[in-house]
């Protein structure tokens, strides 16, 4: 309980960095409260409701309350879902609209003045509002799509597990149910992760570790956890051996995979090289080849043979 | 195909709403009005299939006898339906109010209609996006792939190992996604991501029209600025997740985007009425329909509390100690003035 006043005291100052938009409710409210219009009695019961409402949320107890009746599973925010901001915002704005520009008067110059007052709300609207340019396809996602769409028509698809970079393997659950994954998207969203108990087991964690590394490039530095895992178990980076430990650890890591199941691979096609280096090496060390069966929108899908 | 979509989508919840509303009002010959009925047949739909969802999740019910369930369900609410209100319509058809009354000029109706075609337009064909936590088309696909609900863990495809939270096996909104695109040559993620939000957002159009009626009766041109303005705040308040712009132009397929477009307005419309002996079979619709859609574990969901809030403060309103104080009040404000 402590943990949720905490949250409700900040979390009003963190709502309102994400929506401004709660002082226009709060102006319609003060106005209509102070100025002493009349109000019909459906429109006292409406700001009647978004006022104890407002308070309901405001105050941290009872925001606490409420986050407490709206399950764990949804953050503070959603608590604001009770209040009617759209509909006190449209109603308030309707009625100060109406009034101000003077729309009982009939003089011919209504529908100019009630056009200037709509314009000045939609700039305090864009003003306190927040607009975010969400909906751009970017190319990596374009590139996962056409990935997926390849992935599907393998033979090879149905039967084996995938194991891709995150772009592809989200891509794919969303266009085919038939296509299984290693792991899905709750091996890195936490949101996703909240609907199953289902955990991963360490290895496929490391896996995921290492699908990072490929797809980020020489850039990105190895997780912790990845390069402990690689010098306790598979005994790599020994003997200062810098240059072929990358390829022992690679080759290592593509029989893991294999021995959980997965035998259809996707890498970035960057990571060509760096894979063929591996497999060759899987093949030495392990017994088991790997091969490229195609490339397609910036990625290479490898079949490991050996693994049926 | 698509068209008999649209249309079905349209006209089914519309004939078995308008079926529930002759029946409620057959008292009172109340007026029968086309957003009302829409939103009251969407939730009996919506309950029809939840009834099915656990049936599938539950009795173990395959995918392909949980669609003939639906159509044959869907058959059965319909032709009733369709008979009550033949009948009533023949009886009394000024009960029917598909379109606004006339008066007013068009000019706000059109704006809004300009504006409520571009959001369309926005959320039909522009690119989806991925909403943080939203698994529904990777569940909506495994359904597909599995023949059954949450037969498999929709993320991976395989087997769940540990299994799954009863209150998110109880959510029906999925297998209602499912069922609706069962039959109709539609891609599973285009019919969640696109098609559906339409829908949504005509519904919550709907919903705050009903409001709209509420506050201003027959005015046409207070009714059309408000809904405008509802449409800007939608277009001027997309940028996060919790806001009604974003759940209406990113992510109306989410169960807490239909609770906050479409449920929450209705609900407090039916909170504003005058009678609300008369609107409480609808409240508990929509309190049922919000279990059905989101995770509502520790409570009985948003539209039940605004509801008691609502009840309590009509109880205080009409208290003979509020209009005691009310009446005080004002008379001390006259004897100053």
């Amino acid at each position: 309980m402590r943990e949720l006043l905490q949250i409700a005291f900040y979390g009003a100052g963190s709502y309102f960095q994400s929506n401004h938009t709660v002082v226009l409710v709060l102006g319609i409210l003060l106005y209509f409260s102070v100025a002493g219009k009349t109000l019909k009695p459906r429109e006292k019961r409406l700001l009647a409701v978004t006022a104890v409402l407002l308070l309901l949320v405001l105050f941290p107890g009872s925001a606490a309350g409420l986050m407490l009746y709206q399950t764990r599973f949804y953050s503070y925010h959603w608590i604001w879902s009770l209040v009617p901001t759209t509909l006190c915002i449209a109603w308030g704005g309707t009625r100060l609209l109406w009034e101000l520009t003077g729309q009982q008067r009939r003089d011919g110059k209504a529908a100019r003045r009630l056009a200037a007052g709509m314009a000045v709300l939609l700039a305090f609207l864009l003003l306190t509002g927040n607009m975010g340019n969400l909906r751009s396809a970017d190319r990596e996602q374009e590139s996962a799509r056409q990935a997926a769409v390849y992935l599907e028509q393998l033979p090879q698809a149905g039967e084996a597990l995938l194991w891709a970079p995150r772009p592809v393997l989200e891509a794919v659950r969303r266009h085919s149910g038939e296509i299984r994954l290693l792991y899905g998207r709750n091996m890195w969203e936490p949101e996703a992760a909240a609907y199953a108990y289902d955990t991963y087991p360490m290895e496929q964690q490391r896996l995921f570790d290492w699908m990072e590394t490929i797809e980020k490039g020489d850039a990105y530095e190895m997780p912790l956890g990845l390069r402990i895992y690689l010098e306790d178990v598979a005994a790599v980076w020994e003997d200062g051996r810098e240059q072929g430990s990358q390829v022992l650890a690679d080759a290592y890591m593509l029989q893991l995979a294999a021995r959980q199941g997965s035998r259809l691979w996707v890498f970035p096609d960057q990571a060509t090289e760096r894979v063929a280096l591996a497999c060759g090496q899987m093949w030495e060390e392990y017994g088991l080849r790997a091969k490229m069966l195609g490339e397609m929108a910036g990625y290479t899908v490898w079949n490991c043979e050996e693994c049926l | 195909m698509i068209i008999l979509l649209w249309l079905l989508l349209a006209l089914v919840p519309w004939l078995i709403g308008a079926a529930v509303q002759t029946v409620l009002r057959r008292k009172t010959q109340g007026v029968v009005y086309m957003t009302d009925a829409w939103i009251i047949g969407g939730l009996c739909c919506i309950g029809l299939a939840e009834v099915l969802h656990l049936a599938g999740a539950f009795g173990r019910l395959p995918l392909g006898r949980l669609t003939l369930l639906w159509h044959g369900g869907l058959a059965a609410l319909c032709l009733p339906s369709l008979a009550l209100v033949a009948g009533a319509w023949r009886r009394h058809r000024e009960r029917f109010r598909i379109l606004p009354q006339k008066g007013g000029s068009f000019v706000l109706p059109g704006f809004f209609l300009l504006m409520v075609l571009l959001q369309v337009v926005y959320v039909y064909c522009m690119p989806a996006i991925t909403a943080p936590g939203d698994i529904t088309v990777e569940t909506l696909r495994s359904f597909q792939a599995a023949d059954g609900i949450y037969l498999v863990n929709p993320l991976t495809g395989q087997a769940y190992t540990q299994g799954i939270s009863m209150r998110y096996r109880l959510l029906g909104l999925p297998t209602l996604y499912t069922l609706i695109g069962s039959g109709f040559p539609v891609d599973g993620s285009v019919l969640v991501q696109n098609l559906m939000p339409v829908v949504v957002l005509a519904g919550a159009y709907m919903a705050y029209y009903r409001i709209a009626r509420l506050l201003y009766g027959d005015d046409l041109r207070k009714k059309y600025l408000l809904m405008i303005l509802v449409a800007m705040v939608f277009w001027c308040g997309e940028g996060v997740i919790w806001l009604d712009g974003y759940a209406a132009l990113h992510g109306a397929w989410l169960g807490t985007s239909i609770r906050n477009l479409l449920l929450l307005p209705y609900a407090l419309s039916l909170g504003l009425e005058k009678d609300l002996r008369r609107t409480w079979p609808c409240m508990v619709l929509c309190v049922l329909a919000e279990a059905c859609i989101c995770i509502t574990f520790n409570g009985l969901g948003m539209c039940l509390l605004l509801l008691a809030v609502m009840g309590v403060l009509h109880k205080v309103s009409v208290s003979s100690l509020y209009r005691h104080l009310s009446s005080r009040i004002s008379e001390r404000g006259e004897e100053r003035s």
